[in-house]
């Protein structure tokens, strides 16, 4: 964006408080925290403070920006927004923490975050050993892409990484298998996609991740790819096309085991008998309009009894992972954990499970101190349940 | 994305704000603000009461600019979240004992309220959120500052009523918190006097009652309304009030049943604008609202360019002629609301008065078939956006629409700018006239212009739209220049009070002709801050300006 569109886009935040503040919960952080500093208003007059020389840029003050989950739920709601011609205020948001970045006044579990970005290709700092551990256990012999030169590409991204999601991969993996898909990995040839480098402000970097994948999925000749992760999704579907990388077509792995469902080519006939909700990943609904194909997944087991939340579709209320929140606790006063306010949604719904189709959500929505007998659960280990019961 | 400005106080700003700005800004001593903050976490919570620099950046404005810039108030030192009356007591004791300057906050959807001219200590009420009592047989809840007008709809809307929400701020109506309400409430539109009574915390600790809590049988109508004079309008929140509202009774209404927006071409300006005046001071009913809106510049070159959010949603279409769109040069209208015969009765009335100053009444068909663009307007307006408004809570304010967009660069296609002006009609109608040449001196390439004017039955305001053919920085910093020049030109020669709010603020040079309060009101209230708060702890800059 140019100077004077960011000048005038902060300015034209008027503090209406719809972007966080209504009957029911809006702006994850405005929930999380209790205080409007920690809401977009509260990013864009800080911006506008420094941009006025009232407010210095510090690691104290991108407390704020970097707080921020990038759920884009204020996106939709921001009447402002309606005289920009971009994702507003959300892609402002990422505009301002990319001031941050190049002062360098970050906090430092960002910046932590940022240089693992850029010397391990993850966050973790994690060797890249790690991405194929979730194979071994997994009974599910997995075709090494680059030497095989599958149908699709089944990008693992994050899920192989945190330990507690491993079983997305394992689910899918057996799920893809069963429906008789033609898919390989990229084993330990996997490079963070570079959609949180991105959301972080730091789009330097994530060019430079993308260049990698880029290259890679050019060398393979991929054309088409099923992620796991919606954060994946997102920046393939909308980030990679601007950098020269066209897939044929970009799946989510829920798209396409509904479809195998569908088509009988899965049997999920083994009976579940619980209250199932469905947490709908910012990335995946809000961003990129998938809100059906995880609900049939669910809706097809049979025993399940699926119940919405309140808040869901295109006004779903955030895991508390997004926009960098998998790394970075900001070190100030809580109210409440995101992750607590989305479990109590659950509750609210009468749900004994909660179902998702993100790692970042299963891992948030698994840590939420609240659970009790609550249980979370990937759609595809859900499906997988099923049709082990069935066999 | 470095963001460079220039100097925010140039010329055409008047001499009483930037007194304000120049005033000293109170200085606290380290130890000293250490001691305060652990005095304050004792009466609240450590949560509630916070000093980073990211908490107190947020109370530094608000949506208040000048010239199209967020103007630089000072950050607070101290910002607190009290929960209870009796929480802002303990905090205003304190913020008196240390003389610290109080500045109370709601929501600052209020373009002019709630900014810590001189630092000090930020109340942010939005945390007195209790609904006490809701009363339909006597129609009046009672309830505390911080719930916020649609909270109070989604309790009371149920049972078949309504709070009246006022027409400005218009857009924020549903989600100000009831300070703000408060304020608007009292600002002389048709829809005042809705609060009947107040609890006040006072700098001193002291707690005071006007309205209904004077008299706790009150129980008729007529009692509410005469159990004690109308102090609500000493205590407006947010600015220049001298004390803390902590409670509020207000009126209640039974939900509306009909709307109308008659819409009216006229031939210039100025027998629209004198419509606009009739109109307001026309005996409508109190339950009707009456707002008029102002099309100007229409003229051979220019077009219309919304920039306000609202009009942002019409989807202009920017290839149509003028001629397309200027059946008339002025349009206005009436936004109505009421029960079913009295807004019957008021459109009557609309159509009479525009009759004797030259006006057409433009019936729907007519209006969409002859002016599509007005009629897109109307239809947004109308059919959109103020059932949002009226429609009691809403949660979504629907879907979102997908207009072009603003900020293309180039080609007249961007960013712009707005300034408003008050004053008396006449003056508004001399200055609108002076406006017309000097903007045709700039020759008008690459400028287009869309003025509203609101009339509030007291005020009359007129507000300039320049839109800039502004590509580049450059261009930007250029057009910048221009609308100084402009609104420096307005400023010194007409009695205007310019940009959005130095109004409120007395004319030095027409000390009598304050906007607002009337001076025996300022004198009282003069009185009552001698008795409760010798220190001036309650907005001390705005005092100076405002009270005295």
């Amino acid at each position: 964006m140019r100077t004077f569109e960011v000048e005038r886009a902060i300015q034209s935040c008027v503090k209406c408080t719809i972007c966080y503040k209504s009957l029911f919960e809006i702006c994850p952080i405005y929930e999380e925290f209790g205080i409007p500093p920690f809401s977009p208003p509260g990013i864009f007059y800080l911006a506008d403070g420094i941009a006025s020389r009232y407010v210095k840029m510090s690691p104290e003050t991108a407390t704020v920006p970097f707080a921020c989950n990038m759920c884009g739920a204020c996106s939709k709601r921001c009447i402002s927004g309606d005289l920009f011609n971009y994702d507003y205020p959300t892609e402002l948001i990422e505009g301002i923490r990319e001031q941050f970045v190049e002062a360098g006044e970050l906090p430092e579990k960002i910046t932590e975050a940022l240089t693992n970005f850029a010397t391990s290709g993850n966050a973790w700092r994690l060797p890249n050993s790690k991405r194929v551990e979730w194979e071994k256990d997994s009974r599910v012999t997995v075709p090494d892409y680059a030497k095989e030169q599958n149908e699709y590409l089944l990008f693992i991204g994050d899920a192989s990484l945190i330990e507690e999601t491993h079983i997305m991969p394992k689910a899918i993996a057996k799920l893809l298998r069963k429906g008789g898909v033609d898919f390989g990995t990229l084993k330990e040839g996997e490079v963070d996609s570079g959609n949180e480098a991105r959301e972080l402000g730091e789009s330097g970097l994530f060019e430079e991740l993308a260049r990698v994948n880029i290259e890679t999925f050019k060398r393979l000749q991929v054309k088409k790819i099923i992620t796991i992760s919606p954060h994946d999704y997102n920046t393939f579907c909308n980030d990679y096309p601007k950098l020269g990388m066209k897939f044929e077509k970009v799946y989510h792995y829920t798209e396409i085991i509904s479809d195998l469902i569908k088509e009988g080519k899965i049997e999920i006939s083994g009976e579940i008998p619980k209250t199932v909700t469905f947490e709908d990943p910012c990335h995946l609904g809000r961003y990129n309009g998938i809100y059906e194909a995880p609900r049939e997944i669910i809706k097809a087991i049979p025993g399940v009894k699926f119940v919405e939340m309140q808040r869901n579709f295109d006004e779903s209320f955030c895991c508390g992972g997004g926009g960098g929140r998998m790394w970075y606790d900001p070190d100030t006063y809580r109210k409440q954990r995101i992750s607590d306010i989305r479990v109590r949604h659950a509750k609210e719904a009468g749900a004994d499970i909660i179902a998702t189709a993100c790692p970042y959500c299963l891992s948030m929505l698994k840590g939420a101190g609240n659970l009790g007998d609550i249980s979370v659960k990937d759609v595809g280990e859900l499906a997988m349940e099923s049709m082990s019961m069935s066999q | 994305m470095m963001i460079e400005r220039k100097e925010l106080l140039t010329g055409g700003v008047p001499a009483t704000m930037e007194a304000i700005l120049n005033e000293q800004p109170f200085t606290i001593s380290e130890a000293d603000e250490k001691r305060i903050l652990e005095e304050l976490r004792k009466v609240t919570s450590p949560e509630r009461v916070r000093d980073e620099l990211y908490t107190r950046a947020y109370y530094r404005g608000g949506a208040f600019t000048i010239k199209g810039r967020t103007l630089s108030y000072r950050l607070p030192d101290i910002v607190a979240y009290p929960e209870s009356s009796a929480e802002v007591q303990e905090i205003l004791k304190i913020a008196s004992k240390y003389r610290i300057p109080v500045t109370v906050v709601g929501t600052q959807t209020y373009p002019m309220g709630g900014r810590p001219l001189k630092g000090g200590l930020v109340l942010d009420v939005k945390g007195m959120k209790r609904i006490h009592k809701v009363d339909t047989e006597h129609s009046y809840v009672v309830v505390e500052p911080g719930v916020t007008v649609e909270e109070l709809m989604s309790v009371i809307r149920p049972k078949g009523y309504m709070v009246a929400t006022g027409s400005y701020p218009s857009s924020f109506s549903v989600l100000s918190t009831l300070t703000t309400f408060i304020a608007v409430h009292n600002m002389g539109n048709r829809m005042w006097d809705q609060v009947i009574g107040l609890e006040m915390v006072m700098p001193d600790g002291t707690t005071l009652y006007t309205g209904t809590s004077v008299d706790p049988d009150a129980e008729l109508w007529t009692d509410v309304q005469n159990s004690f004079p109308g102090l609500t309008n000493l205590f407006r929140p947010s600015w220049t009030t001298i004390g803390v509202i902590t409670k509020a009774a207000i009126r209640i209404w039974p939900l509306l049943e009909k709307t109308a927006l008659p819409v009216f071409g006229f031939d210039d300006f100025e027998p629209a604008f004198r419509w606009t005046h009739a109109m307001s001071k026309s005996s409508m009913v109190d339950q009707t609202m009456v707002w008029s809106w102002i099309y100007v510049g229409q003229y051979e070159f220019a077009r219309h360019r919304y920039l306000d959010y609202v009009e942002a949603r019409m989807k202009y279409n920017q290839d149509q002629t003028p001629e397309q769109l200027n059946l008339f040069n002025c349009y206005a209208w009436a936004q109505m609301r009421g029960y079913k015969e009295e807004v019957e009765g008021a459109v009557e009335t609309a159509k009479r008065l525009a009759g004797q100053y030259g006006g057409h009444y433009l019936p729907e068909e007519e209006l969409q078939e002859k002016t599509p663009g007005i009629w897109q307007a109307w239809r947004a307006y109308h059919k959109e956006f103020w059932p949002i408004l009226w429609g009691g809570p809403q949660p979504n304010i629907g879907p979102k629409l997908k207009p072009e967009p603003l900020l293309k660069g180039g080609k007249g296609e961007g960013p712009a700018m707005s300034s408003t002006w008050t004053g008396t009609t006449e003056e508004i109608i001399k200055m609108y006239n002076g406006l017309k040449l000097k903007l045709k001196e700039y020759g008008y390439k690459n400028w287009r212009y869309y003025s509203r004017m609101f009339n509030s039955g007291q005020t009359a305001w007129f507000r300039f739209f320049p839109a800039v053919d502004a590509g580049t920085q450059e261009e930007w910093e250029e057009s910048l220049k221009m609308w100084d020049e402009i609104v420096g030109y307005v400023l010194e020669n007409y009695k205007v009070f310019g940009a959005r709010g130095e109004f409120l603020f007395e004319d030095p040079e027409n000390p009598e002709d304050i906007v607002g309060r009337a001076k025996p009101i300022r004198r009282i209230m003069s009185a009552v801050q001698k008795e409760f708060d010798p220190e001036g702890i309650m907005n001390p800059v705005q005092k100076k300006y405002s009270l005295l």
